[in-house]
């Protein structure tokens, strides 16, 4: 045509010019080929048909003419009928082998491999488009195989193997998932949604143990923690750190963590004293700082509010005036004790931190305040203002048993006893019940010296000792006087081995006479002297417990390869039953709230059924609950005449006036 | 708790009532044939005035339907004199002590005294806080059994300064019939709450081991069976009978204005949605002991109500009562149940389906007030219009009396 | 011996009420405007026996002009010697 276009330039130039209504020799020439030619239904056929045929062949991985693909289609394209004539066949093909692509693999493959597959065809036609498609075919194309390919298949890819991915921690898998899902309607949401409910899911795995497998709580904090970065990492790595995602993430772990009642923040609590007794050991100052922060992460999920704030805003007034008089008593203890996490929290946190205070145990002063103040902003001034004194506390008694010592000074012999008293404020720290036990003499009169002087100090105070939280530093002299030892021991330890400076041998009653301690706390004391690791005293017979007819001798043949040694406290079972009492409180707080809840529910319903009954306390009670424990407190109630059953109907309550 | 003065107030109270007319004019609606006590008697003796009442005819019944704000008399006007000159209106922003903002100390101490009324909540009174301001305290007392007040419902609002407790909150009486109604020598129309306590009577002064509940307990106690005697210089009654006529002034003015018209009134004090709730709630347990008093004291009614200290007072009509205490109970049940058969099918069924109701969600309450009120202003104005009509020939017959 | 003895008290006042009659907050912790109980926020003895807050006392008396009574009982307000 341009032969012929070359021919006739002259004619081109000249007359075609001046002729409007005369097609430039070019245009003419391609008029007429569309109307002769390509116009020709067999024609038109065949050439679309070769032109799908081949693209189909290039889909199915063959190699095909590129480059003839191109020239066919330029000329579909310059003569006009590239749309009407070639893309809307083209589409359809197209959505015929996607579909029927997508259901098959969709199926087939694993998800991994399906989205790569995914991936590599929307870069094929990407590159079709590049080198042969017009471009006005892009927005459809890409779109038709979008929808075919993921569109439609979303909700299954996500249940057949976000899981997996999640589960595996597969990175660029899940980056492309979510670059993908990002690009149809919908996908992101879905994507949300499914992530959301695998927190979820393994959360839930993490935090509830039915049987209170003692191993699997010890781990859970730990387990919490990775679980957390891992969730964080993929958010970081494969979501663009995308805002909703980070919000449905935070939602999940506060639904999953709550699922358990108590036992998550008891357990946060014991993996600070953990960590903050570790200290150093483990980890450096910023390692801990930065593990100290993650934790705290972990607890905010567990609700728990200022009692007067959340009730306040809830509207407490209409509640209790509503329910005036009937459910007074259980709405009294609910408001002045409701506990809720961060209060079972608080509970262990502080008795651990009094243990670590006490016996000096805590690994660096600095990480200590350092969490408290994380602790402050976390849960505001009102929250730590108690841990704060106990610190206090501790600075506080160094500087009065300073003073103490340079008052004591000149009438006192130099191998005496070195008195350092901890004086705690008690509404601060944990209650301690008061034991009494016998002192020798000379501890005794120490006692009182100090007792006078510091009630000298700071008058209208009453001071309590408390003989199970002292400990001592003995000088002992074995094997003849002639090993000497110092020993590090509790003052309940230290009472019982005083008694063998003036005898060999002692019979555990003798014992329990001079020292005074009770029963069960003095077979603790002499297991950890006679039965431990390192045995100063024996006992005869030999044996793991101690029974009230056993003796027990000095052991003079002592020997240990370190001059200084620790005889550590036989804790297990007190631990156990501090925290079962500190829970029991807990719960106990927890039952009057149950109570009033019922009792209020009942007072406006009068009558309701059991179900409907159950159902409305899930609604108003703000912890998790059982409802084998609803059903307990419901029995309860109608013991004690609040509400009654139906005569004739066992499932349904009338309310008592 | 109010100690008694030496001085004598009677002197001043005559006074009062000019400066009270205008305001009493307007408020009392609702009431028609109460209302036109007030117009413009001004100058008259009490009993003059009463006199006149009773004879001319109420003309503004369409009054009723006017709705006014809660104007209140001026300070210390009821007997003429200022006794104390501390600052008791909790709406009274003139001085510090309401304009600084309150210490921390001040409202945790405050939070405490409203906690304490709820863990241990005194007989007869609720307390909540204003939703906005944590030192502006809403409180309702319920007159005290075996009093002229019993069954009353009787709303304080309470501020407390930002030094708190080192001074005493303010507090002021809302439920006055807008400022009309004095109802106890040392609860004044205005509003304002005669006791030593808060530093607006003589007597034992604030102390910081107040509180919010022993304060309410000696507004409480204020509201005794013989509130006369109350009244400095008033310890034997000055004429025979007085002690007992105030009663039933107190009586009939506690279900008028402390019961209907705190329910139903269309003056109605704003008041908060959770203590109108409690009112609704509790007036009908009260409601026989509603009927029971102005069944017993019918003979009274067309006599005008002698004040002992002088005070302008409207005519006695317990059956004017009755019918608008009727209108309200049909009201409330009505909100529940919208069949309502024989009185006591309908008081039961009102129970029942008032306790399912109570737990709809509270946005929905507003609505069915709002209908209820409708309705009740249209019954009551009719009533109004019938009874100015029977009046004259002294008995009601119809609904009112059966039950 | 030259022995060291760690021992440990526990201390609180001597009141014969558990609440502060003024601010209302337990004698266990300290008056509304301080952080920690002890000597920060000592309490204190009137001859009538009545106990404060020393900071929740002198703000009453302070705010009195003319005489100043105990808040409990309204004798007139005596320090109890130390």
């Amino acid at each position: 045509m341009i032969m012929i276009r070359s021919i006739f330039l002259f004619l081109d130039r000249t007359y075609v010019l001046q002729n409007s209504s005369i097609l430039s020799i070019w245009d003419m020439g391609l008029d007429l080929f569309r109307q002769h030619i390509i116009s020709d239904k067999v024609v038109e056929t065949r050439t679309v048909d070769g032109l799908l045929k081949l693209i189909e062949r290039e889909r199915n991985g063959e190699a095909v003419n590129r480059q003839l693909l191109k020239s066919l289609l330029r000329m579909l394209s310059d003569l006009n009928i590239y749309q009407t004539a070639f893309e809307k066949k083209f589409l359809d093909a197209t959505e015929l082998l996607y579909t029927a692509e997508g259901k098959r693999l969709v199926q087939e493959r694993e998800v991994s491999e399906y989205l790569l597959h995914v991936d590599k065809r929307l870069a094929e036609e990407n590159e079709r488009l590049l080198l042969y498609l017009d471009q006005s075919t892009r927005k459809p194309l890409i779109l038709c195989v979008e929808k075919h390919l993921l569109e439609n298949h979303l909700k299954y890819i996500l249940q057949k193997g976000l899981d997996q991915l999640l589960d595996e921690n597969r990175i660029s898998e899940l980056t492309l998932l979510s670059n993908l899902f990002s690009h149809v309607k919908d996908g992101l949401k879905l994507l949300r949604q499914e992530f959301a409910a695998y927190i979820k899911k393994t959360g839930r795995l993490i935090v509830v143990n039915p049987s209170n497998d003692a191993e699997k709580d010890r781990d859970m904090v730990q387990q919490l923690l990775d679980f957390k970065d891992k969730i964080d990492n993929v958010i970081a790595e494969c979501f663009g750190k995308n805002e909703k995602f980070i919000n449905s993430m935070k939602e999940s772990f506060e639904s999953f963590i709550n699922q358990r009642q108590n036992k998550p923040a008891e357990l946060i609590a014991k993996y600070v004293d953990s960590k903050l007794r570790a200290g150093n050991k483990e980890a450096t100052e910023e390692e801990l700082e930065k593990l100290l922060d993650k934790i705290l992460v972990i607890f905010r999920f567990i609700h728990g509010k200022d009692v007067f704030e959340a009730f306040y805003k809830k509207d407490l007034a209409k509640r209790l005036l509503v329910g005036k008089s009937a459910s007074v008593d259980a709405e009294k203890s609910m408001l002045s004790k409701l506990k809720q996490g961060k209060d079972v929290f608080e509970a262990f946190y502080k008795k651990d931190l009094a243990k670590r205070l006490l016996v000096g145990k805590s690994a660096s002063v600095d990480a200590e305040k350092s969490m408290l103040s994380k602790l402050k902003q976390e849960c505001g001034a009102a929250f730590t203002s108690k841990l704060e004194g106990m610190f206090k506390d501790m600075e506080l008694s160094k500087d009065i048993s300073l003073a103490f010592r340079q008052g004591l000074q000149g009438f006192q012999h130099s191998d005496s006893i070195d008195l350092t008293v901890n004086i705690l404020t008690q509404g601060y720290w944990p209650a301690y019940p008061v034991v009494e036990v016998h002192l020798p003499s000379e501890m005794l009169r120490f006692q009182e010296v100090f007792k006078k002087f510091y009630l000298g100090k700071h008058s209208g105070r009453k001071l309590q000792w408390q003989p199970t939280l002292g400990h001592c530093v003995l000088k002992a002299e074995f094997n003849n006087f002639k090993a000497r030892k110092e020993i590090q021991v509790s003052l309940l330890q230290t009472l019982c081995l005083l008694l063998f400076n003036d005898m060999d041998e002692l019979s555990f009653s003798d014992i329990r006479t001079a020292t005074g301690i009770e029963d069960v706390e003095l077979k603790r004391t002499l297991q950890s002297l006679a039965c431990g690791k390192a045995r100063v005293i024996y006992k005869i017979p030999k044996g793991k417990d101690v029974e009230d007819t056993d003796s027990f001798r000095f052991a003079d043949d002592f020997k240990h390869k370190l001059y200084r040694i620790k005889i550590n406290q036989i804790q297990m079972k007190e631990t156990q039953e501090e925290n079962a009492s500190t829970t029991e409180r807990v719960f106990q707080d927890r039952q009057y709230q149950v109570d009033a809840a019922v009792v209020r529910i009942m007072k406006t319903r009068k009558t309701l059924s059991h179900v409907l009954l159950i159902s409305e306390l899930f609604n108003q009670l703000k912890f998790p609950v059982k409802s084998p424990d609803l059903k307990k407190r419901i029995e309860s109630l109608i013991e004690r005449e609040y509400m009654e059953r139906d005569k004739d109907n066992p499932n349904l309550y009338h309310y008592v006036a | 708790m109010a100690s008694h003065k030496s001085k004598s107030k009677t002197g001043g109270s005559s006074k009062t009532s000019s400066s009270s007319t205008s305001s009493a004019t307007s408020s009392n609606l609702g009431w028609s044939n109460m209302s036109k006590t007030t117009e413009a008697t001004s100058g008259s003796t009490d009993h003059e005035k009463k006199s006149k009442k009773s004879s001319s005819k109420s003309e503004d019944a369409g009054g009723s339907l006017d709705v006014l704000e809660g104007g209140s008399g001026p300070d210390g006007a009821e007997n003429g004199l200022v006794y104390l000159t501390a600052k008791w209106d909790p709406d009274d922003f003139s001085d510090g002590d309401m304009m600084s903002p309150p210490s921390p100390a001040c409202i945790r101490r405050i939070k405490n005294d409203i906690l304490a009324i709820y863990s241990d909540p005194p007989p007869g009174l609720c307390v909540m806080p204003d939703p906005h301001n944590i030192t502006k305290i809403h409180g309702l007392l319920t007159g005290p059994f075996d009093t002229p007040y019993e069954g009353g419902f009787f709303y304080f609002l309470i501020r407390f300064p930002h030094d708190y407790p080192i001074s005493p909150p303010r507090v002021r009486l809302m439920t006055t019939g807008n400022g009309t109604v004095r109802f106890n020598p040392n609860l004044y129309k205005s509003g304002k709450v005669c006791l030593s306590i808060l530093g607006t009577w003589a007597g034992p002064s604030w102390s910081p081991a107040q509180t919010l509940s022993t304060v309410l307990i000696s507004i409480q106690s204020l509201m005794n069976e013989k509130p006369y005697h109350n009244e400095p210089g008033y310890k034997h009654e000055r004429t025979q009978g007085d002690s007992k006529n105030y009663n039933d002034i107190i009586m009939h003015e506690t279900i008028r204005v402390a019961v209907c018209d705190m329910i139903d009134g269309t003056t109605r004090t704003p008041m908060p949605d959770t203590l109108r709730a409690v009112m609704e709630s509790s007036f009908p347990d009260y409601y026989r002991y509603y009927v029971q008093v102005c069944e017993s004291h019918m003979h009274l009614d067309g006599q005008p109500m002698n004040d002992p200290f002088g005070d302008s007072r409207p005519t006695f009509n317990f059956r004017q009562l009755l019918k608008w205490l009727k209108s309200i109970k049909a009201r409330l049940s009505d909100n529940r149940t919208d069949e309502s058969d024989s009185d006591e099918d309908e008081a039961k069924q009102g129970e029942m389906t008032k306790s399912f109701e109570d737990c709809d969600d509270e946005e929905e309450s507003p609505l069915k007030k709002g209908a209820g009120e409708g309705k009740n202003v249209r019954a009551t104005g009719a009533e109004g219009a019938s009874s100015t009509l029977d009046s004259s020939d002294g008995g009601e017959g119809g609904g009112g009396n059966t039950s | 011996m030259g022995n060291s003895w760690t021992g440990v008290a526990t201390w609180k006042w001597i009141a014969n009420d558990d609440n502060c009659g003024i601010c209302r907050m337990a004698f266990d912790g300290c008056c509304p405007d301080c952080k920690l109980p002890g000597d920060d926020c000592p309490l204190v003895w009137g001859q009538c026996s009545h106990v404060f807050h020393m900071h929740c006392i002198v703000k009453w008396l302070q705010s009195q002009s003319t005489n100043s009574p105990c808040p409990m009982c309204r004798q007139e307000w005596k320090w109890k010697a130390g």
